[in-house]
């Protein structure tokens, strides 16, 4: 088959898939639900991987393609359309996106079959296979979009299905806060986004992204030299226009991948059902927004300022993220700060000009993060919807192959040498590291420092979980290893978890898999890693030469220490360290700001103008106050028409008499 | 001659009205068919229009001119263009479904409420084929006496405040409207609006007639400050009423701007551009925050109507603020159009539900809700789907209007796509909130526990209105494909001056 229909299939096979179960499945049941979605679905991860079969070793040239006219207005200006771009970072995307969305909707076969809460006739089953289907349908359409307005849509579109999915146990009162906050704060990063592209259509006249990276390159110099006027008290400002557009885009990249201060949706969005937790809030939608930059970066690289900008929230979110990671006691929230933590890193990479870098870290992490995800769930399905993991412990002899696909998957997510994680987090390291824009040196210090943190977050959860004494629930529940269903999918991404890094690394940062996309101006690893290193193999037999090794080491002995070997010791630390406990338990005050002045403050500002505004002073100020004046003035007049034809001849004689008197003195005095 | 298509069109509602009222005189039901099936048979009508229409001209279509008052040389003289054509087709498709919805929650004198609804469709059409203000504002004036009549007889407790105040509003704006059309009957010999268009006017005239216009047209879109009659009448107003007065009425004011205001005073709407392009942030912004703190349903999205309009008002007139910008001109004014068109089809179908769970529960009060969604899931996904348009979806017609308004307004001023950008995340804000509110959490009130989902009619509504804004959303392009020529000829009008020298 050639390209476009199997890029097409790739992208439509999900949203049949969602179509036909969201208007059918009450109808046909549970079954058809699965069944038809995993069908298409996996139709879908076939056609993408067959597309990237063809793109990435086949070596058939990108390919990009119209499919309609969104807007059209001919020769009057712009022109918005729908289309595919195919390329060795959309090919890769797509089929990451597939592949997981794909295991995921298999582990829901068995996760959402047990559920109290909804009685059998209640189509929530099928309304979940819809939404994640749903879901891959934008997240392709985001990936595989070749212009800004497609882009957007796939954004928002994303949005949409993360927005249904946190809401999707919609009696629970947390669950439609959690998901009320996650769309207005992503809002707030997409009102940036939007302005972005509204500069991108105002400097460069059109949406399409090939259009405008080759107007880019044949007038770069024009470009750098446009100043952006925006009216100011103090007269206008000027500012550089690609500093400004960037910082526009990236604004939308830090509302979706959760960056600080537009994180704290992320942490409450684990109300949703895990799977999805797994599939949108770890593996791809989240990760949306370093596609963004990696798919935009001839823009991006034209502005320091912007990347300086962008290395050091990714920094500050890695560290402080993963600081949190460390107080939480929610088993799923353990994974979303250790998310939003990973976040940062592949945006920080993104500031250190390590596009592939940070691609690569979204890849690897979509694996891992989805393991730890599905296995997190597996630990909550086996114990009755419990999370809290002070209520877990000793689950090892319980529940092997969840035991091992979460070590497994934490040993990748903390970098272990030969992991799939160990190889994207040390390209960053070494990229950060290399780095000679503003603020690097500080990002790499807390990237440094990230890497402990992530081990002993990671450790100290895994040791809580699976290693001491079972306490009173384990011992009442006796969890078990429950459905194929979970187990297989962990099975599935146990392997890329582990092998996929060395796989690809050879091909992708030594090689020159992603020169054609993102190679000018790349600089993953560092300027000197071709002079350091020859390939995969030398970074792993460096690595025990290295910091992040021996930081990581001492992450997961430090949490073995206190949570396995010594309790004694942990109490004390807690209670000596216990203002900085609440800090961080606090989130460190993001969310008691936000509800003190966004939502109390709104709330508050509006009341004031209803009432003042609106009732006090318009309407019974002017409006009603207006009428009663009317009415007073039409009250004395009425006396006028007294009925007396006196009185009406009177008037009229006065009349005359006046109209006669200026005459004469208009026709006597003035001539 | 051929056949005189927009006077069929204008006037066969009035007519299927007469015949709804002869024959509720026998039966009521007959009568409620003839009123439905003729308002479904006026729709299939203007699509005749709709396919005949010439895109590539600017020139009035399907003309019909015949001299009325010759005296005044007033003349019965109708013509469409692509701006009046789009919203001829939402005014046909509106009232099919206000009616439809009609059919089990009005109790009281339902043929009636039919034929009014016929009649009214009457007087809109008319506003927006008239190519003669007299003709026009005759209209204008006559669809009050239908509107005042819904809210006043089957509208809420407080109905004769309401339609008292929406009746004085309307006419103290369009009274000032009659005057500035005289005035140029008086300099220029005719009432036909195209003549108005090409008629020269000095600055100082234009600026009294500009003020004039932008009276009767405020109040109808409405702009701050003259608003606060529609919350009170949609309140008050029956469901279809309010369907009717937000999907349509308020476009007149839309209409108004770029029929009369930009083409025939120029100068004076580029003077005075500052004026409505402050008035519609400050409509977006201020509107947005007090829409957040109704605790009635039909006030928040009458205020958000309000605040939606900022939209086409902003898009009208930001083309001042960035002269010889044709390509951003067009994408504004289209845009206008668009988010017309689209909140039409959105503001239609929110008053809908409100109307389907007002029927059911006889509340608006947002706190007797919570749950519904549970309880009712067929309506909670329309309910759904119509917030997210309401809040700017992409993939939803109501994304496309304030998509192009914002891309353009950026290039006249940063600060006005700034604010005006606010609405993603304050229209999301009082929207979803209400959602949550009323259909998510759980169902505690015993009255919502009880609630039966979509009746077929209900339904079959609400597919319809659903399926508008979702093939909007996903493509425009054959909205603003009628519109290109118009809106070309209509920006070469606006942007000329008309000042002798």
């Amino acid at each position: 088959m050639d390209l476009l229909t199997l890029s097409l299939l790739t992208l439509l096979l999900p949203l049949l898939g969602a179509l036909a179960v969201g208007l059918l499945g009450r109808r046909l049941g549970r079954d058809f639900a699965y069944v038809m979605t995993i069908a298409c679905v996996g139709g879908a991860t076939a056609c993408a991987a067959l597309t990237f079969v063809q793109i990435n070793f086949l070596k058939v040239p990108p390919f990009e393609v119209s499919l309609y006219k969104w807007l059209d207005f001919g020769v009057l200006g712009y022109q918005f359309e729908v289309g595919i771009l195919i390329d060795a970072l959309s090919s890769t995307m797509m089929l990451v996106v597939t592949f997981v969305s794909l295991i995921v909707h298999i582990y829901t076969v068995g996760y959402m079959d047990y559920d109290e809460d909804y009685p059998e006739e209640n189509p929530y089953y099928q309304r979940f296979f819809s939404y994640i289907s749903l879901f891959t349908f934008a997240m392709l359409a985001l990936v595989m979009s070749n212009n800004f307005l497609q882009l957007f849509f796939g954004w928002e579109a994303v949005g949409l299905v993360s927005y249904l999915l946190i809401g999707f146990y919609m009696k629970r009162e947390s669950a439609v806060q959690a998901n009320l906050k996650a769309f207005l704060i992503n809002r707030v990063g997409d009102l940036g986004f939007l302005l972005g592209i509204a500069l991108v259509l105002m400097v460069f006249g059109t949406l399409n992204y090939g259009e405008v990276f080759a107007y880019l390159n044949e007038n770069t110099e024009q470009v750098q030299s446009l100043q952006l006027s925006i009216p100011w008290v103090f007269g206008d400002v000027q500012w550089q226009m690609v500093t400004v557009i960037a910082i526009c885009l990236f604004i939308g990249a830090m509302g979706k991948s959760a960056q600080m201060p537009l994180h704290t949706w992320l942490p409450e969005s684990m109300e949703g059902p895990t799977p999805i937790s797994a599939l949108i809030h770890a593996a791809t939608m989240v990760t949306a927004g370093i596609y963004m930059v990696a798919r935009l970066h001839p823009l991006f690289l034209q502005s320091e300022v912007a990347l300086s900008m962008i290395l050091i929230v990714g920094a500050t979110t890695a560290f402080m993220m993963g600081l949190l990671g460390i107080v939480q006691n929610d088993i799923k929230r353990v994974v979303a700060y250790s998310t939003l933590s990973q976040l940062g890193y592949m945006v920080a990479a993104l500031g250190a000009s390590a596009f592939v870098g940070g691609f690569f870290h979204v890849f690897t992490h979509a694996f891992f993060k989805a393991l730890l995800f599905l296995a997190a769930g597996s630990v909550i399905v086996a114990l009755h919807h419990i999370q809290d993991i002070r209520q877990m412990g000793g689950l090892r002899k319980y529940m092997p192959i969840t035991y091992w696909c979460m070590l497994l998957g934490s040993l990748s997510l903390i970098g272990t040498p030969g992991f799939s994680g160990f190889f994207s987090k040390d390209l960053i390291l070494l990229s950060v590291a290399d780095s000679e824009i503003f603020g690097a040196g500080y990002a790499h210090i807390l990237l440094m420092a990230g890497v402990f943190v992530t081990a002993f977050y990671s450790f100290r959860m895994f040791f809580v979980v699976f290693h001491g004494k079972p306490s009173d629930e384990v011992l009442k529940y006796q969890p078990k290893e429950s459905f194929h269903s979970i187990n297989f999918s962990l099975f599935a991404l146990v392997l890329p978890s582990v092998f996929i890094g060395w796989l690809v690394v050879d091909s992708w940062i030594f090689g020159d898999y992603f020169t054609s996309v993102m190679g000018e101006g790349d600089e993953s690893g560092g300027k000197h890693l071709a002079e350091n290193y020859a390939n995969g193999l030398a970074l792993i037999l460096h690595s025990p030469f290295s910091m992040p090794f021996y930081l990581a080491f001492a992450g997961v002995a430090l949490a073995w220490l206190l949570y396995c070997k010594s309790p004694d010791l942990l109490e004390k630390m807690s209670n000596r360290f216990a203002k900085v406990h609440q800090i961080l338990l606090d989130g460190y005050g993001f969310d008691r700001f936000n509800q003190w002045f966004f939502v109390r403050g709104s709330v508050r500002l509006g009341e004031l103008l209803w009432r003042y505004g609106d009732v006090n002073i318009i309407d019974d100020g002017i409006i009603n106050r207006g009428a009663k004046w009317v009415g007073g003035i039409a009250s004395k007049v009425r006396l006028m028409q007294s009925g007396l034809i006196y009185h009406y001849a009177f008037t009229l004689i006065i009349g005359v008499m006046l109209l006669l008197g200026w005459l004469v003195y208009k026709n006597i005095v003035v001539s | 001659m051929s056949l005189p298509i927009l006077s069929l069109l204008l006037w066969s509602p009035a007519l299927c009205a007469l015949l709804v009222m002869l024959c509720s005189r026998f039966s009521a039901i007959t009568a409620q068919w003839v009123g439905l099936l003729g308002s479904v048979a006026i729709f299939a009508l203007s699509m005749v229009l709709y396919v005949d229409f010439d895109i590539t001209t600017a020139q009035m279509q399907f003309v019909e001119k015949i001299a009325w008052i010759p005296a005044f040389n007033i003349h019965y003289y109708l013509g469409v263009d692509g701006i009046s054509l789009p919203l001829i087709l939402l005014s046909t498709f509106i009232t099919i479904l206000s009616i439809a919805s009609s059919w089990r929650s009005v109790k009281k004198n339902l043929p009636q409420y039919i034929a009014l609804f016929l009649l009214l469709e009457s007087f809109i059409l008319g506003v927006f084929m008239a190519l003669d203000a007299i003709l026009y504002y005759v209209f204008w004036e006559a669809l009050l006496i239908p509107m005042f009549l819904i809210i006043g007889i089957w509208g809420g407790e407080r109905r004769v405040y309401a339609s008292v105040k929406f009746f004085l509003f309307t006419f103290f704006g369009s009274i000032f409207m009659l005057v500035a059309f005289i005035y140029m009957y008086y300099i220029g010999g005719s009432f036909e609006i195209i003549d108005m268009h090409l008629l020269p006017l000095e600055f100082t005239e234009q600026g009294w007639i500009f003020w004039a216009f932008f009276l009767a047209f405020a109040v109808k879109i409405p702009m701050v400050p003259v608003h606060t009659w529609l919350p009170d009448a949609h309140v008050e107003a029956p469901t279809a009423g309010s369907v009717i007065l937000a999907a349509i009425l308020l476009k007149m004011g839309g209409y108004g701007f770029i029929r009369f205001s930009l083409p025939i005073v120029p100068d004076a709407a580029a003077y005075f551009d500052w004026v409505v392009v402050l008035l519609s942030l400050i409509a977006v912004v201020y509107i947005g925050f007090i829409a957040l703190v109704q605790k009635d349903m039909k006030k928040i999205i009458a205020y958000s109507s309000i605040s939606h309009m900022g939209f086409v008002t902003l898009g009208f007139f930001v083309i001042y603020a960035m002269p010889l910008n044709v390509s951003a001109s067009v994408l504004a004014l289209e845009g206008g159009v668009v988010q017309m068109i689209s909140h039409g089809f959105i503001s239609a179908a929110l008053f809908l539900c409100i109307g389907v769970l007002y029927d059911r529960m006889h509340s608006r009060n947002i706190d007797d809700y919570g749950g519904v969604a549970t309880v009712m899931p067929a309506f909670g996904f329309f309910a759904v789907l119509f917030a997210m348009s309401n809040s700017g979806l992409p993939g939803t017609s109501g994304f496309v209007g304030e998509f192009m308004v914002i891309l353009a307004a950026l290039q006249a001023n940063v600060w006005w796509a700034l604010i005006a950008g606010l609405t993603l995340i304050i229209g999301a804000a009082y929207t979803l909130w209400m959602v949550k509110r009323v259909f998510y959490g759980k169902p505690i009130a015993e009255k919502v526990l009880t609630l039966q989902d979509l009746h077929w009619i209900e339904k079959s509504v609400f597919i319809a209105l659903a399926f508008c804004i979702v093939l909007f959303g996903f493509w425009p392009d054959p909205l603003v494909d009628v519109m290109h020529a118009s809106i070309a000829n209509l920006f070469e009008l606006a942007t000329s001056t008309k000042i002798s020298n």
